[in-house]
Formats: structure tokens, C-alpha cells, sequence
């Protein structure tokens, strides 16, 4: 649809607009139609002078409103009007921004509200066959700032949110999102969005943008939604397909190849560092089969393989020998067996003649290569693996949070044994030694110490003292007992416990303050005395320090 | 009952230090600590030297050591994923059964 204008007279958007706005009432309620009737990409109407470059200058010219068929001189090349600036000085008509004619703004009005963010989101919902509600739902959180600081403030990429009684599914709205508003171009501009709505006016959209750039920069990797490498879905190279594959051709893993990978797989890995370590396991523990050859397109093996040998795969043991494909189907099947990943066997080249893993989490996405050499390197990761290289072989599509360094290292630290020295090694190291007899007094003065740079205090240093006395620690002719120090504070009268502890033989006990961590010598007397005032008190009658009541010099 | 040997330890550690004594053997046995199921992984002469080391008193050990090795807490460890029961580098372990097996 074209509107032919004369010539310029206050430039093309101004005259275009003042076009629309005379047309007459059929051609204008045409334009209307065309706006209702629209899909897709939206609607885009050109505004041409009949001044501008066209194919047939030899046919007469038509002015006004135009449909394809009716453009007989075939305008082209010529500057164009673009939607969204044409929307937008439309906008300057609604409302009375300015003075204006009432039946101006009633067409500017009816235009406008035909190609709203409403209709966007309808366009949007209809092309890519999701609901209205979700695509609603998903622009909500944009638009209202309570919904967008619930999300902000729960970077749990599944928990759901509920605002004001409505469920927010934060999958859904980051998939529509994602695929709208996409993630930022190299200047840090997210593009996408002004893209996909340059046929729409939607006034907030720049607010909007400043919202999910909130959103993609916090503890969430919208990158799963708006970049469709992530996932895969998009080719990788210029000349390479893509073949997914993630759960037909069903096998077992072989038990003693399983049993083998996951035996010495530290326990408390998170779903990505496992998936790095079974990648970097499967390097070190399979070879490549050399004996591969192709005559007349047919691979050939020692083993003779086909596309997909079910028996084949289940075969594949410790130091098994593997070709691409084998790798790949294996890794991606060790890693679907992981909560969270999808992994699935991708294939590469013009003939998708070879095979590599790819997988992908809520966190991270990367490609995993282990059979060709990456980058500058000569090796690949089966050869860096076997000589306990760094592996070269992860190609990260996504990695937000800088998950694949650590897991790497854990990686290196757990397959390699990197860095891991054993027990037998370090009680290697263990000198011999004449223990001499401690003494009492530094041994509680540690005692404490130890208490003090653990930040262990009150209760839980009563139980470790008892824990040390019955294994000896303070000695075996040790007798202790809990004693109440009597304290008044404004607030009352109360007992402090207290340990009092008495080597065999030695009058004189020491007492330990477990709350406010400190040790004293006290005088046997010095007890009687307070035992005698009420100053101290035995915590049970049943256990005294026998004899300090006794003691010489007690009243 | 290991976090209770580390404190031990680490009070040895300390002490030794206060008395200008060499402290090493504490240091080593620290990082041997680190491993919850160290005691697993080493025979029975050199787990009885490492309780001296923490300050366990030479009539006490074999009993600390006994309920350090026990099927309890071998399950306690496998049940954490920290051991496991077939892992070569077990010296002290169990079947499923309780049954104690050692190399």
C-alpha cells in the first residue's frame, strides 16, 4: 500500500502524515482495513512523490492512496517513511499535544489504535503460536514495577511468582522476552525489540528495553531464551548444519564405562561442574580408534561401525576405542542422565561428516569437542586428557556467571588428580616425635586459644571440653566438675557455668570461663571460700571436687 | 568425631607453637583431617600415631579409633558420598552387610 504524494513541501514524514489526513473518507477507511487485516510484521505503508525514481515514468501517475496493483509507474529507491517515526509524529496528535484539528486526531487515534503493543503482542502471539496471556503476562513484567522487583529479587530462573494473585511462570515470560527483546549488541544496545516493534508505536518501548536490560543483567542468564545458539537452534557455522539428536537411537551406557566415570566423581559438584568432569573423565578414559578408514565412502574399522550400532555403543568400555560420532553420543547420553542438562549429539560439515556434544543448563551452554583440535591448538582433548593437559575442546556459547574456569579446575583437580595429594602421601610426612608430658596450664591456655579462633563459645565449648577430656587431651588423672558463679546484674541474680578442673594430686584447680573464654589458677581455699559464701555453686550435688570444702584455712 | 580431632589438633598446634616446639606433625595431620574418611585410608598403626599427634591419650586411642572405623560411621560417610564401598583406596571398609574388610 502506497500513498503517491505531489513534491516535497515540509519534508517526507511531515508531508506524509498531512497525506494520510487527506485522504478522503473511503481511501482513508481502506488504510484502516489494511491496519485491522494486518499480521505478522506489522503494516507498512509507503509514502512516495511522484517526483521519485520508478520503473515506468512513461505511465501516468495516480495520486493518493495506491495498492500494489495500482502502481503503475513501479516507485522504487526512494527514501522511505519508517513506521515508527511515522507513528510517532502521529503521536503528536493524540492528544491535543498541540493544536489541532478534531477530525486529525480522531484519524491519527484510529490508526494508532490499530498498531499498538496490544496488536504487537497479538501479531506476535499468532505467528508464533503461544497464547495472548503468556505473551501478556510476559510484557506485564516489564511494565509493572512491582512484578519486575519480585523477578530482580528471585534469580531462581524456576521459581515461579506470584504478584497481586496472578502466577508469573518465569519460563514463559522469559521466553517471549528472550526472543523479543534478545540480548545486547557489542555497543550494549539491545536491538532486538526496536526491531521487531519498528511496525508498531508503542511509546514505552524504550522504558521497557531499560527494564529487561534490569532483567538480563541480573543473577538471570536470559541468554537460553534470546540467543538461539543456546540452544542450539541455530547454526554455527556458515557451512556447517546442525543435526540434533537428543533421545532417539536409544543405548545403555556400559556398566563398567559407567562405573568408571562415576566412581570417583566428587560428591558435591553443582550440575555444571559434573557435566565438565564426566566430559573431561570420557576424554581420559577412551582412545581414538586410529584403525578407521574410508574406501569408496564406507567407513571401515577393525571394528567395523555403522551410523548408529546399538551393541556398538554398549560395547565401549574403559580405554574403549571411539570415533567421533561414538564420543558424541555417548558424552550427550552421560549428560541427559544429569537433573537440569540437555545435551544432544550435534553433527558438522558439509556432509555432516563429523559429530560433536552439545549441552546446555539454565546457567551455561557450550559445545564440546574432543575429537578435533580447537583453535591453535595441536592436540585434541582425548590427547590433552591422556597427558593431563588443560582441555581446549569446550567452546562456551554462554557462560554468564564464570561457571566452566571453576568447574574446569575441579575437573582437572578430581580426573587428573591434579593438586590432590593422597593420604598415604601426607602421612608420609609425618615425622617421628617423642611426645613430652604437657603442661596442664599452656594446655588449657591453648585449649582456649583454639575456642577463641573458632569462634566457639557458651554450650558448645562445654561439649568440646567434654569431648577432649574423654579422649584424654587434658590427661587421664584429670577430674572436672561444672560449677554456677554466682553474678547480680540489675536484672536479677543468676549462675554462670564454670568448669573447674583438678589434675590428681594438685590441690589447686584451674577454672574456665566457657563463655567469656578465659582460664584461671584458682587456690583450693579461694573455692572453699566461695563454695562456703554462695559464690559458687555445684551445678549437681553429685559431683563435688571431694576435699575442697576442707580445705585448710576455711572458716 | 573429626571435628572434634581438628579442634584437638589445632589445640596441639597452638600448645606446641606457645612451648617453641616443632608443630609440623600437627600441620600435616591437619590437612589429613580435611579428608573425612582419612581414617579409611590408612592402616591401623598410622591412625593410632595420628591420634597421639592430636593429643588423644595412648589408653584412649584404640577406642577413639574403633568408633572412627566403625560400620556406623563408614555408613554415616557412604550415605554423604564420601566414601565409596568398592573405592581402591580404602584400607578399612565394610560390605553391605557390615562385614569389615581390610587390606
Amino acid at each position: 500500500m502506497k500513498i503517491v504524494m505531489e513534491k516535497p513541501v515540509k519534508g517526507r514524514l511531515q508531508d506524509a502524515v498531512d497525506a494520510l489526513f487527506a485522504l478522503n473518507e473511503d481511501d482513508f477507511n481502506r488504510v484502516l482495513q489494511e491496519f485491522k487485516n494486518g499480521s505478522g510484521n506489522g503494516v507498512v505503508v509507503q509514502f512516495v512523490y511522484t517526483t521519485d525514481n520508478c520503473a515506468r515514468p512513461d505511465m501516468p501517475i495516480k495520486m493518493g492512496l495506491i495498492d500494489n496493483k495500482e502502481d503503475l509507474r513501479s516507485y522504487y529507491a526512494s527514501e522511505r517513511v519508517k513506521s515508527d517515526e511515522f507513528f510517532a509524529a502521529l503521536g503528536k496528535y493524540v492528544p491535543e499535544q498541540i493544536l489541532v484539528d478534531a477530525d486529525e486526531t480522531a484519524r491519527a487515534t484510529a490508526i494508532l489504535n490499530l498498531c499498538g503493543l496490544d496488536t504487537f503482542q497479538k501479531h506476535y502471539a499468532n505467528f508464533n503460536g503461544c497464547s495472548m496471556r503468556s505473551v501478556e503476562t510476559a510484557f506485564s513484567v516489564l511494565q509493572n514495577e512491582k512484578v519486575l522487583y519480585e523477578f530482580l529479587n528471585t534469580s531462581d530462573s524456576m521459581q515461579n511468582i506470584v504478584v497481586d494473585d496472578q502466577m508469573f511462570k518465569k519460563r514463559e515470560v522469559f521466553e517471549v522476552l528472550g526472543d523479543i527483546f534478545g540480548y545486547p549488541a557489542d555497543d550494549g544496545e539491545f536491538k532486538r525489540a526496536k526491531g521487531k516493534m519498528n511496525n508498531y508505536y508503542v511509546p514505552e518501548l524504550g522504558k521497557m528495553i531499560e527494564n529487561y536490560a534490569k532483567l538480563y543483567n541480573s543473577g538471570y542468564n536470559l541468554d537460553r531464551y534470546a540467543n538461539d545458539e543456546y540452544t542450539f537452534k541455530a547454526q554455527f557455522t556458515k557451512t556447517g548444519a546442525i543435526y540434533r539428536c537428543v533421545g532417539n537411537c536409544e543405548f545403555d551406557i556400559n556398566p563398567q564405562l559407567k562405573r568408571e566415570v562415576y566412581e570417583d566423581m566428587p560428591s558435591d559438584l553443582t550440575t555444571e561442574e559434573k557435566a565438565v568432569y564426566i566430559y573431561a573423565k570420557l576424554c581420559s578414559v577412551l582412545e581414538y580408534d586410529d584403525g578407521i578408514i574410508e574406501i569408496e565412502g564406507k567407513r571401515i574399522s577393525k571394528i567395523e561401525k555403522s551410523r548408529f550400532d546399538k551393541s556398538a555403543l554398549e560395547s565401549i568400555k574403559p580405554n574403549g576405542k571411539i570415533i567421533c560420532y561414538d564420543f558424541a553420543r555417548i558424552c550427550a547420553r552421560f549428560l541427559n542422565e544429569l537433573d537440569g542438562v540437555t545435551a544432544m549429539v550435534l553433527s558438522q560439515g558439509l556432509i555432516d561428516g563429523h559429530y560433536l556434544t552439545g549441552f546446555y543448563t539454565d546457567k551455561v551452554s557450550a559445545r564440546l569437542e574432543a575429537i578435533n583440535v580447537s583453535g591453535e591448538s595441536s592436540l585434541n582433548d582425548l590427547a590433552r586428557a591422556h597427558n593431563k593437559l588443560e582441555l581446549a575442546g569446550i567452546d562456551i556459547i554462554s557462560d554468564k556467571f564464570g561457571i566452566f574456569p571453576t568447574a574446569l579446575e575441579k575437573a582437572y583437580a578430581s580426573v587428573y588428580c591434579r593438586g590432590k595429594t593422597t593420604i598415604a602421601d601426607f602421612v608420609s610426612q609425618i615425622k617421628e616425635q617423642k611426645s613430652a608430658e604437657a603442661q596442664l596450664d599452656k594446655l588449657i591456655e591453648a585449649f582456649i586459644q583454639t575456642l577463641r579462633e573458632k569462634h566457639i563459645c557458651g554450650n558448645e565449648a562445654t561439649l568440646i571440653y567434654n569431648a577432649f577430656k574423654k579422649n584424654g587431651f587434658f590427661g587421664t588423672e584429670i577430674e572436672s566438675i561444672y560449677i554456677g558463679d554466682k553474678h547480680t546484674t540489675e536484672n536479677g541474680t543468676f549462675y554462670q557455668r564454670k568448669i573447674l578442673l583438678r589434675q590428681n594430686g594438685d590441690e589447686n584447680p584451674y577454672l574456665i570461663d566457657v563463655v567469656n573464654l578465659t582460664s584461671k589458677q584458682i587456690s583450693a581455699a579461694d573455692v572453699a571460700k566461695n563454695l562456703q559464701s554462695k559464690q559458687f555453686v555445684y551445678e549437681s550435688n553429685k559431683y563435688q571436687l571431694k576435699g575442697l570444702e576442707t580445705v585448710k584455712g576455711n572458716d | 568425631m573429626i571435628k572434634e580431632l581438628q579442634l584437638m589438633n589445632q589445640t596441639r598446634l597452638n600448645y606446641n607453637k606457645s612451648q617453641n616446639c616443632d608443630y609440623t606433625n600437627n600441620e600435616v595431620v591437619a590437612k589429613i583431617l580435611n579428608d573425612e574418611a582419612c581414617f579409611f585410608k590408612m592402616s591401623k598403626d598410622d591412625a593410632l600415631k595420628i591420634l597421639l599427634i592430636c593429643g588423644v591419650s595412648p589408653s584412649v586411642a584404640p577406642q577413639t579409633y574403633a568408633k572412627l572405623t566403625s560400620f556406623d560411621a563408614f555408613k554415616a560417610l557412604a550415605a554423604a558420598g564420601k566414601v565409596h564401598f568398592n573405592a581402591p583406596e580404602l584400607l578399612v571398609a565394610y560390605d553391605n552387610q557390615g562385614n569389615r574388610k581390610t587390606k
